[in-house]
C-alpha cells in the first residue's frame, strides 16, 4: 500500500552529507528530499539482536539521523553467528553499547539513542513516543504482542518480521491505515508450543534476508516511497528458496486494542523452574486418553480455579487450585500410591504445580501439555473453550 | 466446495506441498479433513497456526467457506 512520507525533510544536507549519499540522491525516487527525511526520521530497533544487527547497520549507513535502541542484554558467544553488529571483542558488553559503537564506524552522523532496559507496559510508550517509526526485532510472543499494541495505542507504524530456522516472515502494521499484528495473530500460540531460535536454531543468514527486507520498508515509508508491506505478510522460504505472499485484512471481529495488558500472563510465560520441571514429565491429551482407556490407576488433579472447572473439566479429574499447592496447603491431599497428572487450561499453571509437586517428592509426576483446551479441542470437541 | 489451502512454513515443511485443493463447507470440516489427511507431524502445527480465508484471520470454526476460498495456514514464531 502506497503511503504519504512519515517524516518531514530536514532543512538541509552538508556537503559531506552530500558526498556521503550521493548514490541515494542520484535515484530520483530518492533525491535530495528523500534524503532529508531520512536525516530528519527518528527509528527505533527494539532489539540489537539478529534482526536488529542488518536493520540498523542499514539504517545507519542509509542516514538516518537518529537511531534508537532498546536492548537490556549483553552479547554472547553463540550470538556471534548471526548478529553481526556486534564482534568477538564485544562477547561480554553491553549489546545496546556495543551496537552504537558499530553503528558510529559505519556513519558518524547518525545520533544513537540507547534505552538499557527490558521494554514493559511501564516504559513502552515514553520510549515509543520519542520515535517516527519502530522496528521489531525481538525474540518473544509477549514483547511482540507488547509491541504491537503500543504501536496501535500511539498511532504508529512498525516494521515486523520474524525468523525461525529457514523461514522468515515480515510486514508492516499500522493500525490507522491498515492490519495491525492483531489481524494475523489474534492470540498468542499455546505455551510451550512454539520454539525460540534459542530451542530449536536459526540460520544465521536469514537475519540478513529478513532484516534487510524490513529496512527497506523503513526507507520506504520515511520517504513515502513505492509499495509498502503494509496489508500484506511476506513469507520466506530459505531451504525452498521463495518468497510467498499472504494478503492481510483487518478483522472485522478483531476487538478494539483499548489498552496495554500483561503480556506475560497473556502468553503464558513459563518461568524456568517450571520449563525443567516439565522437561519429560509432559503428556500429551492424547497419552492421557489412552490412559484412561486402558484403566491406569492414576489421579488427575485440575489445578485451575473452581469457576474455571464449572465451565468445563476433564471427566475424573479432582481439583485442587495452583496457589493450595504453591503454599504446600494441599500437597497432604496428594496420593502417595499412584502417579498423579496434574492438568490446567493451557499447560502454564500445570507446568508451575509441577515444579512444587516434584519438589515434594512426588517425582513421577507429570502435567498435561495444553490442558483442558487442549482436551476439548481434540479429545472431546463437545466441549466448551474459554 | 472446493477450497484453495496454501501452507507456509513450518506447515507447509510437514505437509510437503505449497498448495492443494480440497471439498469442504466450513473451516472446522476443512482442518479435521487436514489433520487427518497428512498425519501427526501437521496436526502438532495446527494448533498454534492461523487460519487466513482470503486475507481475514478467522477464529471461527463454523465460519462457511465460498466456493473458490483461498485458506491460508500459518504458523507463528517470534524468533529474532
Amino acid at each position: 500500500m502506497q503511503l504519504p512520507p512519515l517524516v518531514e525533510p530536514a532543512a538541509d544536507l552538508s556537503i559531506d552529507e552530500v558526498r556521503r549519499y550521493s548514490r541515494h540522491l542520484i535515484i530520483p525516487d530518492v533525491g535530495m528530499d528523500g534524503q532529508k527525511r531520512l536525516k530528519n526520521a527518528k527509528v527505533l530497533a527494539v532489539g540489537a539482536g539478529g534482526l536488529g544487527s542488518p536493520v540498523l547497520m542499514y539504517l545507519a549507513a542509509a542516514g538516518v539521523g537518529t537511531l534508537g535502541i532498546v536492548e537490556f542484554d549483553t552479547v554472547d558467544e553463540s550470538n556471534l553467528q548471526r548478529q553481526i553488529i556486534h564482534g568477538q571483542s564485544d562477547v561480554g558488553r553491553s549489546k545496546a553499547e556495543s551496537a552504537r559503537d558499530s553503528i558510529k564506524e559505519i556513519n558518524p552522523l547518525v545520533d544513537v539513542r540507547l534505552h538499557e532496559t527490558r521494554l514493559d507496559s511501564s516504559n513502552v510508550e515514553e520510549i515509543f513516543s520519542q520515535y517516527d517509526l519502530i522496528v521489531d526485532g525481538t525474540d518473544n510472543f509477549a514483547t511482540r504482542y507488547l509491541v504491537n499494541d503500543a504501536c496501535v495505542l500511539l498511532d504508529k507504524p512498525y516494521v515486523w518480521g520474524s525468523i525461525y530456522r529457514f523461514d522468515g516472515q515480515v510486514s508492516v502494521f499500522w493500525n490507522e491505515h491498515g492490519p495491525n499484528y492483531r489481524d494475523l495473530y489474534p492470540v498468542p500460540p499455546p505455551p510451550g508450543m512454539v520454539p525460540s531460535c534459542a530451542e530449536g536454531g536459526v540460520l544465521g543468514v536469514l537475519c540478513a534476508t529478513v532484516g534487510a527486507i524490513q529496512a527497506t520498508e523503513a526507507v520506504k515509508l520515511i520517504t513515502g516511497i513505492g509499495e509498502t508491506l503494509l496489508g500484506r505478510l511476506m513469507v520466506y522460504d530459505a531451504l525452498e528458496m521463495t518468497f510467498r505472499e499472504i494478503k492481510v485484512r483487518k478483522d472485522p471481529e478483531g476487538e478494539p486494542i483499548t489498552g496495554l495488558i500483561d503480556y506475560e500472563a497473556f502468553c503464558g510465560v513459563v518461568s524456568e523452574e517450571a520449563q525443567e520441571a516439565a522437561a519429560g514429565s509432559t503428556i500429551t491429551v492424547d497419552e492421557l486418553k489412552d490412559m484412561m482407556d486402558a484403566g491406569k490407576d492414576f489421579e488427575l488433579i485440575d489445578v485451575r480455579e473452581p469457576n474455571e472447572y464449572e465451565i468445563v473439566s476433564i471427566p475424573g479429574a479432582k481439583l485442587v487450585p495452583k496457589d493450595e499447592i504453591l503454599s504446600g496447603r494441599a500437597l497432604a491431599q496428594l496420593p502417595q500410591d499412584k502417579p498423579i497428572v496434574l492438568h490446567c487450561k493451557t499447560g502454564v499453571r500445570s507446568a508451575e504445580a509441577l515444579a512444587a509437586v516434584k519438589n515434594a517428592g512426588f517425582k513421577d509426576a507429570v502435567h498435561v501439555q495444553g490442558g483442558v483446551t487442549a482436551w476439548a479441542t481434540r479429545i472431546d470437541k463437545a466441549l466448551p473453550t474459554y | 466446495m472446493p477450497v484453495t489451502v496454501r501452507y507456509f512454513a513450518g506447515a507447509r515443511a510437514a505437509v510437503g506441498v505449497d498448495t492443494e485443493t480440497r471439498e469442504a463447507g466450513t473451516l472446522a470440516e476443512l482442518v479435521g479433513q487436514l489433520a487427518d489427511a497428512h498425519g501427526e507431524r501437521l496436526e502438532r502445527v495446527l494448533p498454534a497456526c492461523s487460519f487466513l480465508v482470503d486475507g481475514t484471520s478467522t477464529r471461527d470454526r463454523a465460519l462457511v467457506l465460498a466456493p473458490g476460498s483461498v485458506v491460508d495456514v500459518l504458523p507463528p514464531f517470534a524468533g529474532g
